[in-house]
């Protein structure tokens, strides 16, 4: 299973998939989320990937692994 | 608080046994917004737990902040406030940028730390930024306890956050 977070007011929220046809739904409408959020400005960062891996930013839905968390943009306090 | 509000207030509860009144506190419902502001910050901090290295864990555990190691820049710590809350261990410069939506601080803090680990230049195009110590006048490692120290006597007594690094600290003067 691939976990899909996006930081937002309620801390986060979640869209849980894989590669399987049974989440199919789940899937298109994390791919939908995730593109229109990078495409926004927001970046994804790989995380808690196991094995001794560093955290990493991820560009490309089919390059998720995991768990996802995607930090919407950022601007200056 | 005007005293008329203040003379209903000591009406409501003169006289009246501690527990009776703490019994009515219990039972008065926490507004909504700060019940899921709450649960909110709860769910962020787990993520963040769950998110820091062993190391971090630990520092935040203890401490309250943790540092993290950005490539080509050194060491910065992110504390626990929501602003100029990332500090240069070097420069002793505070840093300011998060997520334009409203976020937990823990999300806050989890973001930063993702951002200045992986992708600092994304942070430091759109972060504000301000002399917060002037180096070398306190070890280091006393860096984050000297800057939280001084937001909450600065906000004990009225002194706006900006005006900080203008102040000399109180027994310098």
């Amino acid at each position: 299973m691939k976990i899909l977070r996006v930081l937002d007011s309620s801390g986060d929220r979640v869209i849980v998939f894989d590669d399987s046809e049974a989440t199919a739904l789940a899937r298109a409408q994390a791919q939908a989320l995730f593109e229109r959020m990078l495409a926004g400005g927001s970046t994804a960062f790989k995380v808690n990937r196991g094995e001794g891996k560093s955290d990493e930013k991820v560009t490309k839905f089919s390059a998720l692994e995991n768990e996802t968390i995607v930090v919407p943009r950022i601007v200056g306090g | 608080m005007d005293l008329g509000r203040l003379a209903r207030v000591l009406g409501q509860t003169w006289g009246r046994r501690e527990a009776d009144v703490a019994d009515e506190v219990d039972r008065t419902p926490i507004p909504a917004p700060l019940s899921a502001r709450m649960a909110a910050e709860v769910r962020a901090r787990k993520l963040l737990l769950r998110t820091l290295s062993p190391v971090q864990r630990e520092e935040f555990e203890s401490r309250g902040y943790f540092s993290v190691q950005v490539p080509k820049r050194g060491k910065f710590w992110i504390l626990p406030s929501s602003v100029f809350n990332v500090l240069h261990a070097a420069t002793g410069t505070s840093y300011c940028a998060g997520p334009r939506a409203e976020v937990p601080l823990s999300d806050l803090m989890l973001a930063q730390k993702l951002l200045l680990e992986n992708d600092p230049d994304a942070f430091f195009e759109v972060a504000n930024r301000r002399a917060e110590l002037v180096p070398g006048r306190i070890p280091e490692s006393l860096y984050p306890r000297r800057v939280l120290q001084a937001r909450c006597s600065s906000s004990a007594t009225g002194v706006r956050w900006s005006e900080l690094s203008m102040i000399p600290h109180r027994d310098r003067l």
